[in-house]
């Protein structure tokens, strides 16, 4: 992309960075890469809001409200992601840019002063994170886990992964479990801050109007106390094994049904038969054209709602659909029927071009999305390619219906998770 | 057309009004990959009894939400395959006040537009398309009611509100959607879609005068008869203070408290209030009060809680909501803190940095292209121009809003809403 700068702001740090006059709005992310382990995964989702408490110059809440809210209503999140087997832990931050400040004042440079801030100088008290602030963001990541099972969609795509990947590092959630929670101490959360700080690699995503000297000595100035070490290597298992297919239920108060399948493939997004897959999940699931939603939902009224999505890292495919729960061999088989239309090739030219000028015209809009670009880039960097979204499309162009036929082949289900209503029997 | 300048926000608007009474606006913004049209009826689920051709008519609850479903039918087929097939997103949804449909595209945006201005005015409903639907839209409000998040306002909104239409759920019920035909269907179309009630509002890097040229080739011959509104008699601000719970499959209580207040007329009012209500909920008990930081330090709210106003016609209603643990002593802690406020006065600059902060995050939130066209058509309909807020945010005083505060959060306006987790 010819607006597109990558440059190293200190060791293991480098910055992409996006110029841009369309937007209001100016869009910086810090991200940490770390492995995705047991231990360390409660750490990194219960790190970014602790920090987020108070800081040596705002020390608590109130004070960085305040000067969020002095920064024209400048927003700060933290964030633990998961992508393939690495976790990213960091913040992002959205303010106005210098150009449209209403009174004049710079925003610029005060937000990212303000994001150093949060990083680098937390209140501590004898050389320890707060107690009260940990104490208080546990109770919050403890109800945040608790509460996973309110949303019973995601909460049976989250039992298909426990269930889909046992003994792998992919089946650990992002979150920790309660009692990792529980046991997380200011000791032990001060010593992984510092750990995070000094032995990561990180990347940072800024999209906007400020120039990129502007943003470049803004970000230098904010970091300059992060220490540097050696860092930790992170990376993701591909995994090749075909095992005899694993098909759980719970039961749970729903009116709903939620089935959620699994499948496995050796395509992830550095190899070459990336862009068959993406065209072949289009048209089998993910996308209104699809067949799933064409057939299942629409023709057979199976589904509310049934789709398929690719995670690219790990190589894994899952499709979710919510069914009247006594409907789950019907609903299931109808899903691996039209796989197997895939498989053999039954595709029309119209599904092709139809799931084509879908993804084309999603690849053309992330750039009109700085989060979507910050998302895309960070991808991109764990493994280890430099492309802008744009530049799938003439891979895509390029796929064949026997190129797709064969992506379809190369997948194969492993396991599958059903949440039923009370009322129904096996 | 006429073209309107907004020098605080760097925006234009320009605008088209056929004869027929349909007001077409281009939001231009350069530079951007997307396009987006935004086709706004202004008819919601609460428009369920009007009169109309001489006739009062009551609708089943539900129908707005099934009549957008079943818009998507043409006599060819269903168009979702036609935008598609022109790398087009098309979707649509139905709130309280609107029905609305849209589509995103970054190729071939004339004849997408074409497309969505001819199917939202083309009603084709058959016996079969309508039974049809029923499964699939039982299935969703099944989906709603297993959704803690649904039920607690719904919940609230039915125990709050005497007569009001807001009581029904937007989707309607299962029973409810049972008594659904062709016939209502093409009734409540013929009374709202209509030029005359609705509102078209395009953006991104687009040319306007060819946006006006196809709404006039669209949609220039239809005519607007007007359906009169029934939403019953006013209501009592009086809820008695009311509790509603019920239990659901949860890990900790998830609550949502209102405080009643009178709705504004239709005019610039009721953008004038939305502001103020805002500034009042953040002012009493936002991230950036005191209140907000005494209770999340008791552990009594965490960061799930939010505040706001909430507003539609015949609706006022100040709202908190979030998990807690003890709803009983959030709801106390705050109506003892708008005493407080409302008896020995607010913090001036903390006022003034609220008033900062969302003029910056409604600045910011132009951006969004739903989020601009949403709100131009939802404020039209209530006779109201959103890009003023720059101005009528400033105009507001803390004065005002303490008053407001003060006839508001008031034990006797208030109603709260709790789903309990169910016991072992």
């Amino acid at each position: 992309m010819d607006n597109l700068t990558q440059l190293s702001l200190l060791p293991g740090v480098r910055l992409t960075y996006l110029q841009t006059e369309k937007f209001k709005t100016d869009y910086v992310s810090i991200n940490f890469l770390r492995p995705l382990t047991e231990a360390d995964a409660p750490l990194g989702a219960l790190l970014p809001s602790v920090l987020l408490r108070g800081t040596e110059r705002y020390p608590d809440m109130s004070a960085i409200c305040a000067q969020l809210d002095t920064l024209y209503g400048a927003g700060i999140d933290g964030a633990s992601r998961k992508k393939g087997e690495v976790q990213i832990i960091g913040f992002y931050m959205d303010f106005i840019d210098d150009a449209l400040s209403p009174d004049g004042s710079a925003v610029v440079a005060p937000s990212m002063d303000f994001l150093g801030e949060v990083l680098l100088h937390p209140v501590l008290e004898n050389g320890l994170l707060k107690a009260e602030f940990v104490e208080g963001e546990k109770f919050n990541l403890i109800n945040t886990i608790e509460s996973q099972i309110n949303d019973k969609r995601a909460w049976a795509s989250k039992r298909l992964v426990e269930t889909m990947f046992e003994g792998e590092s992919y089946r650990i959630s992002r979150l920790g479990t309660v009692e990792q929670v529980q046991a997380i101490t200011p000791q032990t959360l001060t010593s992984y801050w510092q750990r995070v700080l000094a032995q990561s690699e990180m990347e940072v995503f800024f999209m906007g109007r400020a120039s990129l000297e502007h943003v470049s000595q803004g970000l230098r100035h904010a970091l300059r106390d992060l220490p540097r070490g050696s860092f930790d290597a992170y990376g993701t298992q591909l995994c090749y094994k075909r095992e005899k297919l694993k098909e759980r239920s719970e039961v749970m108060d729903v009116t709903q049904g939620k089935l959620v399948m699994g499948l496995r493939t050796p395509d992830i997004a550095s190899t070459p038969g990336y862009p068959a897959l993406v065209m072949c999940n289009a048209i089998f699931g993910g996308c209104v054209t699809s067949k799933l939603f064409l057939n299942v939902r629409e023709q057979m009224s199976l589904c509310y709602y049934v789709s398929s999505g690719l995670e690219k890292f790990k190589g894994v495919m899952i499709v979710s659909a919510g069914i009247d729960s006594d409907r789950y061999e019907v609903a299931r088989d109808a899903i691996l029927k039209e796989l197997d239309a895939c498989r053999s090739g039954q595709i029309s030219d119209a599904e092709i071009d139809a799931a084509l000028r879908a993804l084309t015209s999603s690849l053309q809009a992330a750039e009109d999305s700085p989060s979507r670009m910050d998302d895309h880039y960070l991808g991109q960097r764990l493994l280890g390619l430099n492309n802008a979204p744009v530049d799938l499309i003439p891979q895509l162009q390029a796929v064949t219906r026997e190129d797709i036929a064969a992506a379809a082949q190369r997948l194969w289900l492993d396991s599958i998770y059903f949440v039923k209503g009370e009322s129904v029997h096996d | 057309m006429t073209e309107q300048f907004y020098p605080h926000l760097s925006e234009r608007i320009l605008e088209h009004i056929l004869p027929n009474g349909l007001v077409v606006r281009v939001i231009p913004k350069a530079g951007f990959a997307r396009k987006y049209a935004f086709f706004a009826a202004n008819y919601g689920s609460i428009d369920t009894s009007f009169h109309f051709r001489g006739q009062h008519v009551r609708t089943p609850d539900g129908v707005a939400h099934y009549l957008e479903h079943k818009m998507f039918d043409l006599p060819r087929g269903n168009v979702m395959q036609q935008f598609a097939a022109r790398g087009a997103s098309p979707n649509a949804f139905t709130s309280y006040a609107i029905t609305a449909y849209y589509f995103d595209c970054t190729d071939q945006f004339e004849d997408n537009l074409k497309l969505l201005l001819e199917f939202v005015s083309t009603p084709y409903f058959t016996a079969e398309s309508v039974e049809k639907e029923r499964g699939i839209i039982a299935q969703e409000i099944r989906m709603y009611e297993d959704a803690p998040s649904s039920q607690v306002y719904e919940q609230l909104f039915a125990a709050m509100y005497q007569h009001h239409p807001v009581r029904a759920p937007i989707a309607g019920t299962v029973e409810s959607i049972a008594q659904i035909t062709a016939q209502t269907l093409y009734t409540c179309h013929e009374a709202f879609y209509h030029p005359g009630n609705m509102c078209l509002c395009v953006t991104g890097d687009v040319d306007a005068q060819t946006v006006f040229a196809i709404a006039e080739q669209m949609l220039g011959q239809q005519s607007s008869p007007v359906p009169e509104r029934d939403y019953g008699p006013a209501e009592d601000l009086n809820c008695n203070a009311l509790r509603v719970k019920r239990q659901m499959e949860v890990a900790m209580p998830t609550f949502m408290l209102g405080f009643k207040c009178q709705p504004p007329a239709n005019g610039p009012d009721v953008l004038r209030q939305e502001l103020m209500g805002d500034l009042a909920a953040e002012l009493l008990m936002g991230e950036a009060s005191p209140l907000y930081a005494r209770l999340y330090e008791q552990g009594l709210i965490d960061p799930s809680f939010g505040v706001g106003y909430e507003s539609m016609r015949g609706v006022g209603l100040l709202v908190a909501s979030g998990d807690s643990n003890d709803p009983e002593a959030v709801t106390a802690a705050i109506l003892d803190e708008c005493g407080r406020l409302t008896s020995s006065g607010a913090d001036e600059a903390l006022f003034r940095r609220l008033k900062r902060s969302m003029l910056g995050r409604r600045l910011r939130d132009l951006d969004s292209f739903e989020s601009v066209c949403f709100r131009q058509c939802s404020f039209l309909f209530d006779g109201a121009e959103y890009f003023t807020f720059p101005e009528v945010c400033e105009a507001i005083s803390m004065e005002d809003t303490l008053d407001f505060l003060k006839t508001t959060v008031v034990e006797a306006h208030s109603g709260l809403s709790t789903i309990y987790p169910l016991e072992d």
